[in-house]
């Protein structure tokens, strides 16, 4: 039969395909994308994390048992096969070995490409059923994970493996801590961990409902002009069309798009849309309309005319004396105006806008300064004069990215007369005060659901697309949904902020410290959504770690043209960390003594009262700290004779040159004095548990740290706890998931909570028993026992809601201090340098962690690998790369250098040194942002120690060490 | 937007509608170029090759035909196929892309991201069209556009063929894809042959290096690198300078040429 007649002429095409051992026929645009398709078909674990590229691996399906990407297939490829899904895994709704394998050893976290990995290593394991490493590599090599840094799949591929063999095989997961827990310590399955790896609607866009309208933006090609006029009446008349949002339309309402408490500390310096652009990317025009294309047609029939102004990219640029000025509009204070504020708002140009300062933090915006601080202990002049030696160094950190794979997403809705938004976020509270604020209504009409996030790294605490969604449902009483394309991930999302950083270093000959002086300067770029605490946290997750008298600090942080900075990961303390640490050992090498008996000899231990801390509050003053618990002792001793450290090693290339380097690394446990969280637990009438916390998990295993912690207090099995969290609606407030807090705040909150819920069983229980409340404990599983008799959980949950009953049992509380629970590692490496080729490979990477108790030993353990991997990528290959007039050169995952799994180190290895924290629940600290702060001081040490140059700009490419060895 | 959808089940079917709809159509085999993001060209129509029967290896006097549509990860396992495609096939692909790449693709793209082209060209390799041309790698290059792939023919490999590649990381770009053949002692009038990949805007033969390399059978690494900075010609980008460029391709085509010469003894 002649295909043409089999296939027709039109636009549509009949084709046929059998999709998980299902037969389909359907009627098809034959250009329609396959994966596009699949979701069209219900199948919502095919996903899109990028345009089509097959580098991220999120769109896998099996093709005729063949490994392939949905996203670079049409419709009309799928004639004629067999396709399997993730969905083909999960036999009468139980998960696969591998699965299981996956859930088991923790990767299954932010989890967009988690039913993609189970279908890889299902395909693996059938091909291989016993694969190397080298094949295990090559399987995943079609995956790109930001969360988990790619070396416990291999765990995962183990234990899959001999499942297969024997279904009861029970292999290593992690080491396990706390004896004297049941749970809390315990690698325990990660609670919404078999949901996700079975590819179940969880994220924002599972929640889209039929005849939603899309939302499109429409951005600037210019890096810095003014809109001098834009006209949108023939692209409103476009059918299909819902609204067209510009800043003629769009509330008169000033905000930051950072989710801190209010008031933030971050100045109010943007509207939904503005008529002066400050970025490449910035917002132009928004399109509401019936389809995607219908919204894209629009936006090419929007007339606009840009008045062009030169444009301010580097600090240096952005600092001098005739600087164009980046917000050159009017100014206020909501508290704490200064003096001269007249002065400070002369010849603003009302096109620009207005900023608004919640408080001071040190601006002068028609300088471009977006703020400042400066503070210190002692006195470093006498410090620096006292010393024997005094270096002084220079570094700078390129801008890198978060790369969330799940984009950032909204859906938005109304119900009744209030407004629905299914968010992405890491600050669910954060972004129902803001648009409330933003839509003039109040906050009891605004409900903030957050969903699964698939990834947010820091970048899903800036309220980045919620508002002008929520503004285009609230206008037109119709759901929309938006979502960033990839391209829009690079361009107008938040991202680590570039920073020079200036060290100044005093010691005695002996290497101890008489005094630390460090002058940072950010670009902050277009806004200043964390331009005073991003810059701040350089040097207070890192001048802490040192025990010296004499210490100060200067920040300055600059508006430019750049790409928008903001929230990510170790939030400044990579490059605060990347400055000191490795000024530390380039001290060591002038002084001629060992770098890690420097490091010995300054750094901080249990007991040390770190001082500085009281100049190093966020927009307030800090609290002195006597450090309760401090791994570093141990991390360092474990790290040294694991790596040998000091030892010379040879490679038998004589183009290779082995060296080795190490770092201390710090962060915090949330903000004491400014952080929150409430939790409320319900004793169900069976006696099972609801745990209700605002906590936002993240994927990071934040609501299993509230589950296991809830169980461990009140003996109850995990299985019989479940838990709601960041609705805002139906459970109670939290600052968010941002600042390390989770672990800390959240888990304290729910610890208070479920002891306060104990005390009411066991006071009702003493009623029930006849018995004194002194006299009766919890038993496991589930049981008040008394010296008379017991009574099961389910017993008092019946009587209290019986017509007799107290009324159903409820504990709740919430969580604020001024403790301080730091956590604390050391990081070794130990890397190659190709001196032929410039390319570092990193052989070895250990770090030794110290986060107290690790509430869930697996989770936390694969998210070390996450965050060290990720600075790896960044002091390697990342960074976005801009032309002169600030346009980036290299906006996809591919271009811009994120780490795959060829890139892990041969020997990688994660391990906790643990300590017992009073302030932490059951001893817990935080874990997932103090693992990014060590490879870039470590890897530059170890190419200082392999070929004897300083590496002082990240990512330390091929080109650089070439230039550095005198190659180019 | 792909409108129409032809899948033929025999060449004679799929040159008519060639023939019938010309540039209005394009050939798609895999799809792993006309479906991905950075392919601006847009056709209405396109002509599936998959029901041609364009997926065999074979080998037959001294020589490997491989059919158009034979993925690179079917080129990459096939024992048939000589080392150096095979390597040349696996580097820069991810699994879930090798599936789908097919090596008629590969080199009908032409473009800079090229997988196989400069390893074919090294391994004196030809294609035949369906007008039942046969050319080499390097005609086929200057050809119309639409001229479809039947068939690669890969001679025997009595010299020695190496293939070596750049990138700054494992899934990254390919800076520079390099493919050498050195003729052995057996086949003394052949001559050198080296060609680039992904520097340059297009895949060719260093043939100055070629000439160099046949000039002087000691070759000095130092000399041979000096003159291959001098005969490229990249362009500075995010990836690098060109004095970056010119040094990378230099190390990694002499790297490529030594390790030939050592296999050669």
């Amino acid at each position: 039969m002649h295909s043409e007649l089999l296939f027709g002429k039109g636009v549509k095409m009949e084709i046929r395909f059998k999709l998980n051992d299902r037969q389909y026929t359907i009627e098809t645009a034959p250009g329609e994308n396959a994966q596009q398709l699949l979701q069209r078909l219900g199948i919502c674990s095919v996903r899109k994390s990028e345009e089509p590229s097959g580098f991220t691996g999120s769109s896998i399906i099996l093709l005729n048992n063949k490994i392939v990407n949905a996203e670079l297939l049409i419709a009309a490829q799928l004639d004629g096969h067999n396709i399997k899904t993730v969905e083909s895994l999960s036999k009468k709704g139980g998960l696969s070995p591998v699965q299981k394998a996956l859930v088991e050893v923790g990767v299954v976290q932010s989890a967009y490409n988690s039913p993609a990995a189970a279908l890889v290593i299902t395909n693996l394991l059938k091909r291989k059923p016993d694969p190397s490493r080298k094949e295990i590599m090559d399987a995943l090599s079609c995956l790109f994970i930001r969360d988990t840094g790619y070396e416990p799949y291999f765990k995962a591929v183990e234990i899959a493996k001999e499942r297969f063999k024997d279904p009861e095989y029970q292999g290593f997961i992690a080491e396990e801590f706390r004896s004297d827990l049941r749970i809390v310590g315990k690698n325990y399955p990660k609670v919404d961990g078999p949901q996700l790896v079975a590819g179940k609607r969880a994220y924002v866009e599972d929640r889209i409902q039929p005849g939603s309208l899309v939302l499109k933006m429409m951005r600037s090609p210019y890096a810095h002009a003014y809109i001098s006029s834009i006209d949108t009446s023939v692209a409103e008349k476009t059918p299909g069309v819902a609204m067209i949002i510009t800043y003629k339309n769009c509330p008169d309402h000033y905000f930051t798009t950072a989710g801190q408490g209010y008031p933030e500390p971050s100045p109010h310096d943007r509207k939904m849309f503005g008529q002066k652009l400050r970025h490449v990317g910035d917002r132009v025009a928004a399109v509401v309309a019936e389809s995607e294309k219908i919204a894209y047609k629009a936006m090419r029939r929007i007339k606009v005319e840009y008045e062009l102004l030169p444009t301010v990219l580097s600090i240096e640029e952005a600092e001098a004396e005739d600087a164009p000025v980046v917000h050159n509009g009017d100014i206020d204070f909501l508290s704490g105006a200064p003096d001269n504020l007249e002065q400070m708002k002369q010849g603003f140009d009302s096109r620009d806008g207005r900023i608004i300062y919640p408080f001071p933090i040190g601006a002068d915006p028609h300088k471009n300064l977006a703020s400042s601080v400066s503070n210190g202990i002692g006195d470093t002049e006498k410090g620096f004069a006292e010393a024997d030696h005094i270096i002084e160094r220079e570094y700078q950190t390129s801008q890198v990215h978060c790369t969330p794979l799940e984009p950032h997403s909204v859906y938005t809705l109304i119900d009744g007369d209030r407004l629905v938004i299914h968010a992405s976020t890491q600050v669910p509270w954060h972004v129902r005060r803001n648009i409330a604020r933003i839509l003039g209504i109040s906050e009891n009409r605004v409900r903030v659901i957050k969903e699964r996030v698939g990834g947010g790294y820091g970048s899903k605490q800036d309220i980045l697309l919620e508002d002008v969604a929520a503004f285009a449902t609230w206008k037109t009483g119709l759901p929309v949904f938006y979502q960033f394309s990839r391209e829009e991930e690079f361009i107008a999302c938040s991202s680590r902020h570039p920073m020079n950083i200036r060290v100044k270093l005093g010691a005695k000959k002996d290497g101890r410290l008489t005094a630390i002086d460090m002058k940072v300067k950010a670009n902050t770029g277009p806004y200043g959504n964390h331009c005073l605490t991003v810059p701040m946290n350089a040097c207070s997750k890192t001048l802490p770690l040192l025990n010296c008298e004499n210490m100060s600090f200067d920040v300055r942080v600059f508006y430019s043209n750049i790409y928008p900075t903001g929230a990510y990961q170790g939030y400044g303390a990579p490059q605060g960390s990347f400055a000191l640490q490795t000024a530390l050992a380039e001290l060591a090498v002038e002084l001629g003594i060992d770098h890690l008996e420097l490091i010995e000899k300054n750094r901080v231990g249990e007991g040390s009262v770190l001082e500085i801390l009281r100049c190093l509050g966020e927009g307030q003053e800090g609290a002195v700290v006597k450090l309760a618990s401090c791994g570093l002792e141990k991390a360092l001793d474990l790290g040294s004779k694991a790596f040998a450290y000091g030892k010379k090693e040879e490679s038998s290339d004589p183009d290779i040159k082995i060296g080795k380097g190490m770092a201390i690394v710090q962060q915090g446990s949330g903000l004491p004095g400014l952080d929150q969280s409430n939790a409320r637990i319900t004793l169900v009438s069976d006696g099972s548990l609801l745990v209700h916390t605002g906590g936002a998990d993240i994927g990071t295993g934040l609501d299993t740290v509230c589950a296991k912690i809830a169980a461990e207090i009140l003996c109850l099995e995990l299985e019989k706890t479940s838990v709601v969290s960041g609705d805002t609606d139906n459970t109670p407030f939290d600052t968010g998931a941002y600042a390390s807090s989770g672990t800390y705040f959240s888990g304290n909150a729910v610890k208070r909570a479920a002891e306060d819920l104990k005390k009411k069983m066991l006071n009702y229980a003493a009623e029930l028993l006849a018995e004194p409340e002194s006299g009766l404990t919890l038993e496991y599983p589930g049981m008040v026992k008394g010296s008379k008799g017991g009574l099961s959980f389910h017993e008092i949950a019946h009587k209290a809601e019986s017509g007799t009953g107290r009324g159903h049992l409820v504990g709740h509380d919430s969580y604020t201090t001024e403790d301080t629970a730091i956590p604390y590692g050391a990081h070794f490496c130990q890397v190659a340098v190709n001196t032929r080729t410039g390319i570092v490979k990193v052989q070895k990477y250990h770090a030794y962690m110290d986060c107290g108790t690790p509430i869930n030993p697996e989770l936390a353990e694969a998210q070390v690998y996450g965050g060290v991997l990720k600075s790896i990528g960044h002091t390697l290959w990342e960074e976005m790369k801009m032309d002169g007039k600030g346009v980036c050169l290299n906006p996809d995952l591919k271009s811009y250098g994120v780490p795959m799994v060829g890139d892990i180190p041969d020997d990688f290895k994660v391990k906790f040194v643990q300590t017992d924290d009073p302030f932490g629940p059951f001893g817990g600290k935080s874990i997932s942002e103090v693992s990014t702060n060590g490879a870039s001081c470590a890897i530059a040490t170890a190419i200082h120690d392999a070929v004897g140059i300083w590496l002082r700009d990240w990512p330390f490419t091929p080109e650089k060490i070439l230039t550095g060895l005198g190659k180019l | 937007m792909i409108k129409q959808f032809y899948k033929p089940t025999s060449l004679e079917e799929a040159l008519l509608l060639k023939e019938k709809y010309e540039n209005a159509a394009t050939w798609f085999a895999g799809g792993t170029h006309l479906n991905h993001a950075d392919y601006k060209a847009s056709y209405d129509k396109v002509i599936s090759l998959e029901g041609l029967g364009l997926h065999y290896i074979k080998t037959r006097d001294n020589t490997t035909t491989v059919g158009a549509s034979v993925t690179l990860q079917k080129l990459a396992g096939n024992g048939l196929i000589p080392d150096a495609l095979r390597k040349a096939a696996f580097v820069g692909a991810p699994r879930s892309v090798r599936n789908m790449a097919t090596i008629g693709g590969d080199i009908a793209s032409r473009g800079r991201a090229t997988r196989l082209l400069p390893c074919l060209i090294a391994l004196n390799a030809r294609i035949e069209t369906a007008q039942k041309k046969s050319l080499t790698l390097e005609e086929y290059l200057q050809t119309d556009r639409s001229e479809l792939i039947l068939k690669v023919i890969i001679p025997l490999v009595k010299s020695c063929c190496c293939v070596n590649s750049y990138s700054l990381q494992s899934g990254g770009p390919i800076l520079v894809n390099a493919a050498v053949n050195i003729p052995g002692p057996e086949s003394e009038d052949e001559t050198p042959i080296i060609a680039i990949g992904n520097m340059e805007e297009s895949v060719r033969r260093l043939t100055d290096i070629e000439k160099m390399v046949q000039d002087n059978p000691t070759l000095d690494r130092d000399a041979l690198e000096s003159a291959i900075v001098e005969t490229i010609n990249p362009v500075e980008d995010y990836l690098g300078s060109v004095k970056f460029k010119k040094y990378i391709t230099a190390i990694t085509v002499s790297e490529c040429i030594l390790s030939c010469c050592l296999e050669r003894g």
